[in-house]
Parts: C-alpha cells; structure tokens; sequence
C-alpha cells in the first residue's frame, strides 16, 4: 500500500514538472511563431497577398475539427473509453493530414495539375512570408501527426490508462498548440489588409 | 484522479461548446473581413478564440492545481 501511495506521488511530481516543462516549450516556440508574425505585420504592414479565402477558411476548419476530435479523444481516455480514444486519435492524424496536404496543394502549388498557386517563396516578400510561416506550421502539423502516431501504436499495445496517460496529455496540448498558432496566423495570412496586387 | 471529475457525457458536452463557440468566431471573422480589413479587431477575435483552446482544450490551469491529476 505504502509503495503504492508513493508510486502515485512520485507520478504527480512527475507530471506536474512535465507540464511545467512542455508550457516552457511552448513559450520558446512563441518566440519563433511570434518572430515570423512581426515579420508579416513589418513586410507586408496593411496589405496582404491576393489568396483564395475560401480554401483558407476551408483548411482552418479542418484543423479546427482536428483540435476537437483530439480534445474528445483525451477526454474519452479520462473515461477509460478505449475505443473512442483511438478513434479519435486517427481521426485528428487523418485531418492532419488532410490540413498539410492542403497547405501543399492550396497554399503552395505543388501541384499544379489539381490547383495553380501562384506565389512563390522567391518572389516578393508576399511569398516569403507566407512561405516562411506556412512552411514552419506545416513542419509542426507533420510532426503532431507523428506523434499521435506513437501514442496510438502504445495506445494499440495497451499503454495509458485514466489515471496515468502524460504522453496522451502531452500530444493532446502540442496539438492544440499547433491550432493556436493558426489561430493568429489564418486573419494574419487571409483577413488582415486590403489585397496587394502584383 | 480528481474526485469532482465531470462525467464522460458532460466533458464531451463541453468539448463540443468550445468547438462550437471557435466556429462561429472562426466563420464569424471570415465574414467580418470581406468588408473590414483592420488588424485589431480581427486579433482581438483571434485572442478570444485562443482563450477558448488555452482553457478548455490545453487545460492551462492544471498548472496552478497540482492536486488534479488528468
């Protein structure tokens, strides 16, 4: 019993410094997503490039779906529900997916034959920036997915309960923060300025 | 685990809100930037919608409440 009880602290200590830890991440990343943000407002100050809005509406409410689905996949795990868990989980991986295969298609024109972008990162400084800062949410985007992936292969092996599940925790809050960033970054890119025609 | 722990039913109810409540901020200011193009406005709904992923979804207050578990 006394070992148990200790275990059980020794978790909580556990927890509570990798949650300290992850939020630390968090804030150096702000300075990262923050400096690409200053750099759009110092660029392009109140224009923006000519983009199709209605893909990026479409896109964010991809992400923002992912951001729910991952949220209901955690909670279901809290509930000791397994199999809305997984669910979940591959349903958030899928729309992932589907946002990063959007940004290469919609936002940067890899292919032409479906849609044809027309920025360039070499450009102007439209381009560049909207490459700089989709290009390093997408990396973002793809590594969330490939930690869902882990989680979901130890979630398959019967890793994670109710009472002790910080991996699930964690990916759950790096993936919301990957939808926080693009919370500023859709207005920054899509909405704020008039259009800059080039 | 907390002994005040909603149940699975009413978490989800919750979940749900959050996301309803992001989508109507989210459509919201679609709609508000085919006639306005002003940066304030557009960030303060970008800052309210991220209050909602902070809160809820990132759960930032078990930061301050060591004694909840997950």
């Amino acid at each position: 019993m006394a070992a148990l009880t200790s275990r059980a602290e020794h978790y909580g200590i556990a927890l509570r410094n990798n949650r300290m830890g992850l939020w630390l991440f968090f804030l150096s990343e702000l300075f990262l997503f923050g400096g690409l943000l200053s750099t759009r407002f110092y660029l392009w100050g109140g224009t923006r490039p000519e983009t199709d809005q209605f893909i990026g509406l479409l896109v964010t409410i991809v992400l923002l779906v992912s951001s729910v689905s991952m949220n209901l996949s955690e909670t279901a795990l809290e509930h000791g529900d397994r199999r809305t868990f997984m669910n979940g989980l591959v349903v958030t991986a899928v729309l992932g997916m589907a946002f990063f295969f959007g940004v290469l298609i919609f936002e940067w024109g890899l292919f032409p034959s479906i849609y044809e972008g027309h920025l360039k990162p070499w450009d102007d400084v439209y381009g560049a920036v909207v490459f700089a800062m989709t290009g390093m949410h997408a990396i973002h985007v793809l590594s969330g997915v490939g930690f869902i992936a882990i989680v979901w292969n130890l979630g398959r092996k019967g890793h994670f309960s109710p009472e002790e599940h910080w991996g699930v925790e964690a990916c759950a809050i790096y993936w919301h923060y990957v939808d926080l960033v693009w919370i500023f970054f859709y207005p920054a890119i899509y909405l704020i300025g008039t259009v800059h025609h080039g | 685990m907390s002994s005040h722990k909603k149940t699975k039913s009413a978490a989800f109810r919750t979940s749900l809100m959050v996301a309803l409540a992001l989508a109507v901020f989210t459509i919201g200011e679609y709609f508000l930037a085919l006639s306005y193009s002003g940066a304030a406005l557009l960030l303060l709904i970008g800052l309210v919608k991220a209050y909602f992923v902070v809160n809820f979804y990132m759960h930032i207050s078990r930061l301050w409440t060591p004694e909840e578990g997950h």
